[in-house]
């Protein structure tokens, strides 16, 4: 029962991903390509979430603080660029 | 005594089951808000908002499966880091794109900021001080 | 001989600020590695000590007065707005109760610390609905686009929910002169219901229920 509803979960997840896919491909301004790879950066994590949940395992907690670095970093960056492009 | 750490088990199980769904829900109106919605700002909304509560919840959820002390301290730091940072984030793309005007900006039905830049250089230039009449 | 006591007195203010990001740094070590050993917890110290002073960062000014009990109500307040608004948004994007405008408004704050703003903007943009765009340092505004706006009334409940927000974090971090201005403007809010309510008529209940809600804001 616990198995099913976490694939059910599982596959929200994975749509999630594919939305966000999408839209990286999809997007007509720099911004949505770097929200959707925010959306896609949690959509890892929480689909890492899950696998621990699943096997019990908790090695791969560092993996998801550094995920969400990586996310903040990422977006804080194309901000920036993005900003002092536009003072040209 | 051990029937009662068995119904705590049982508890904490399905109280993180449904954390989980929780998360998927809202990762899910993520990523449909990045699909649906017509204009850059409104996408950042749905992109970046509801996906704090899904980490909040996952975490939660891992906590309460394997509970021991360094489960809990790496979860509460990456809750706390992504409470701490994804605000940041979503403003400094939020301000970039405001100010790159690249969303649509007819759906705005009042806009207190543009109405400032426009009378700021104005005020300036009158001499007065570089505040104007207190809205609050 | 003046301008060295301020100097000094400049120093002592930075290493009491150091005390918290230490403190807090030291913490953040020892929950990484995660074991109960004092190997980690002092190493935390030292490392937590030596970094503040190599990468040198100006002191915020937030350590005059912490009231535990506002810092916890506002956590849980917090986190009772985003687990709320997070459901709202969460139904619009799959189409329920989504409008198509969206608003920019203006706020002015009452604070005059750094850190307050940077408090309540970070947590207004924390709560879906409401993100800030750009601050004015030196007019204390903040500029929050709201998403899916519905009603007018929507928009004025924004503006108050972020004054509430300020009102709440300067209880809990503020400096004493803003916790008075605060407690004034708090106590005047309920003098006000109250003759409201006995101006709207002999109408007891509603007389009783405004001052038992001005009584229980407290």
């Amino acid at each position: 029962m616990m198995n099913i509803v976490l694939a059910i979960a599982a596959l929200m997840f994975a749509v999630a991903v594919v939305a966000a896919i999408y839209r990286i491909v999809r997007g007509p301004a720099h911004v949505d390509r770097i929200v959707a790879a925010d959306v896609l950066t949690a959509a890892i994590v929480c689909l890492l979430g899950v696998w621990m949940i699943v096997t019990e395992d908790t090695t791969l907690m560092p993996v998801l603080l550094a995920l969400a670095l990586f996310a903040v970093v990422g977006s804080v960056s194309v901000a920036r660029f993005m900003s002092q492009r536009n003072d040209d | 005594m051990d029937g009662l750490t068995q119904i705590t088990e049982q508890v904490g199980d399905g109280l993180a089951v449904a954390l989980v769904l929780v998360a998927g829900l809202m990762s899910l109106a993520a990523g449909i808000g990045l699909m649906r919605f017509p204009d850059t700002l409104t996408r950042l909304h749905a992109g970046a908002k509801p996906q704090v509560l899904g980490v909040i919840a996952i975490c939660t959820a891992i906590v309460l499966r394997m509970p021991s002390f360094p489960i809990l301290a790496l979860a509460s730091l990456v809750v706390l880091f992504q409470m701490l940072t994804q605000p940041i984030a979503a403003h400094m793309v939020g301000r970039a794109t405001y100010r790159s005007e690249s969303f649509d900006k007819s759906t705005l039905i009042l806009d207190e900021l543009a109405e400032e830049i426009d009378e700021a250089p104005a005020r300036r230039k009158a001499g007065k001080p570089n505040l104007k009449p207190g809205k609050d | 001989m003046a301008e060295r006591k301020q100097m000094r007195r400049a120093r002592r203010f930075a290493l009491r600020a150091l005390i918290p990001t230490q403190l807090s740094l030291g913490l953040l070590w020892f929950f990484l590695w995660g074991e109960w050993s004092w190997s980690s917890v002092l190493m935390g110290l030292v490392i937590a000590t030596i970094i503040p002073m190599v990468f040198y960062l100006p002191p915020v000014g937030a350590g005059e007065r912490i009231h535990v009990g506002w810092v916890l109500w506002y956590v849980l307040r917090l986190f009772i707005d985003i687990v709320k608004a997070s459901f709202i948004v969460a139904g619009q994007a799959f189409g329920i109760g989504y409008s198509r405008d969206n608003a920019v408004i203006g706020v002015r704050l009452r604070t005059t610390s750094d850190i307050i703003l940077t408090v309540v903007a970070e947590s207004s943009t924390l709560v879906p609905g409401t993100l800030v765009i750009d601050v004015d340092r030196e007019s204390r505004d903040l500029y929050l686009h709201v998403f899916s706006v519905r009603s007018p009334e929507q928009l004025e409940k924004a503006r108050k929910d972020v004054l509430h927000t300020e009102e709440l974090a300067i209880l809990a971090i503020g400096s004493p002169e803003e916790v008075r201005m605060i407690r004034e403007a708090r106590a005047a809010r309920t003098v006000a219901a109250a003759s409201d309510a006995d101006a709207a008529g002999p109408d007891g209940a509603a007389g009783a229920d405004a001052s038992a809600k001005g009584k229980g804001r407290r």
